[in-house]
């Protein structure tokens, strides 16, 4: 008698726990959650999207969002006369680079702030001692505002804490964006331990890419 | 006859003259702990501030873009107001100016004490570093003088600051 009813509680309560466990919100491993502002309109979400841009890369290439169509793309902010943090990041980009090289659905896309001193030619040189792909990695420059008023974008939906004021250039955030424009995944390039995680959030990326499973 | 004796006695004393400028004053051997850290403490103290000021580019960039999007707007309008338009275009120049001293500091300033301890001795890398500070602590002043003086005009003309993005 004394056994049945132990085994009776115990049954409740793995079914309880079963039934809790279900209700429970998770994230499904298999996709990246779409980062940023959404808004409802007539019932649909509508995601935050990056916007239209047109730069110019090492190559004197025009690069547009055109470039990435089909494609996942890693960006980040840099300057090539950056004393401290630049440096650390783009060793990080390498290393995604180089992770990834063989993958043609992933490109990687560095913006300069700086397009004064970080000319077209400088780029080319930049890009040519990293012994970089031009076709892999773009890095591009335009017009100031257009550079820091896209960066702006990107970061407004990466920032963690609100109260730090700006500072994307010194952030050293890396960003992961889908071909549907959605930012997926930022980590600190800084860090390598956080661009391990970023770059298995690459591979989900690539995954859902594959089985065409983009939540949208 | 005479070029043949001129060139080798041009030669030699080209190979004199290198010889004589080859090499630093002072060696990085040579260096005790004791200056090595004072110039690694300064080094230091130069970055720490322009870790500290660096941020505050994008903000300078931020209140330019939205002083000149109101202007264009205020023009595309045909709200166009002359006092206006020259205290705001002075303001930008400013924004500008401060942005453009960080960024030309940068792309001048030698972070690598190695290479300063190549072609200068010990005074000469404090002389260089103590230099370098007093540069980037005018480029602060630069840029939170330039921010205010933006804000102050932004409140004055009612233009909207969304700085944090």
């Amino acid at each position: 008698m004394k056994t049945s009813i132990i085994r009776n509680i115990s049954l409740f309560i793995s079914t309880f726990v079963f039934l809790q466990a279900c209700n429970l919100p998770h994230h499904d491993p298999a996709t990246l959650p779409i980062i940023g502002n959404r808004d409802v309109v007539d019932g649909d979400t509508i995601y935050h999207t990056v916007p239209d841009f047109a730069f110019v890369d090492q190559d004197s290439q025009l690069v547009t969002n055109e470039t990435f169509a089909g494609k996942a793309y890693v960006v980040d902010f840099f300057f090539t006369s950056c004393p401290t943090i630049c440096p650390k990041v783009t060793k990080q980009m390498l290393r995604i680079y180089n992770a990834f090289k063989d993958e043609d659905r992933l490109l990687l896309l560095a913006h300069t702030i700086d397009p004064k001193r970080d000319t077209v030619g400088h780029l080319k040189m930049y890009a040519t001692n990293l012994g970089v792909e031009s076709s892999k990695w773009h890095f591009v420059t335009g017009e100031k505002d257009d550079l820091y008023e896209i960066a702006d974008d990107y970061f407004s939906i990466a920032i963690e804490n609100p109260d730090v004021p700006g500072g994307f250039d010194h952030s050293g955030r890396i960003i992961l964006v889908d071909p549907q424009r959605h930012v997926r995944s930022f980590c600190d390039g800084t860090d390598p331990e956080s661009v391990d995680k970023f770059m298995k959030d690459i591979e989900v990326l690539l995954n859902e890419m594959k089985n065409n499973a983009s939540p949208q | 006859m005479r070029l043949p004796l001129r060139f080798p006695l041009f030669f030699f004393a080209l190979i004199l003259f290198s010889c004589q400028n080859k090499g630093p004053a002072t060696t990085q051997t040579s260096l005790t702990d004791a200056q090595k850290a004072e110039q690694e403490a300064r080094r230091q103290e130069i970055m720490d501030l322009h870790n500290a000021v660096m941020p505050q580019t994008a903000v300078v960039n931020r209140l330019s873009r939205q002083i000149k999007g109101f202007l264009q707007a205020e023009s595309q309008a045909g709200r166009e107001d002359e006092n206006r338009q020259e205290a705001l275009v002075e303001v930008i120049k400013r924004l500008n100016e401060a942005d453009e001293a960080m960024y030309d500091w940068m792309g001048k300033f030698i972070n690598n004490l190695d290479m300063l301890r190549e072609s200068m001795d010990h005074q000469a890398v404090m002389n260089y570093l103590d230099g370098e500070l007093v540069k980037i602590r005018d480029i602060d002043t630069l840029t939170q003088s330039s921010i205010e003086r933006a804000r102050a005009a932004m409140e004055k003309y009612g233009i909207n600051q969304s700085e944090d993005k």
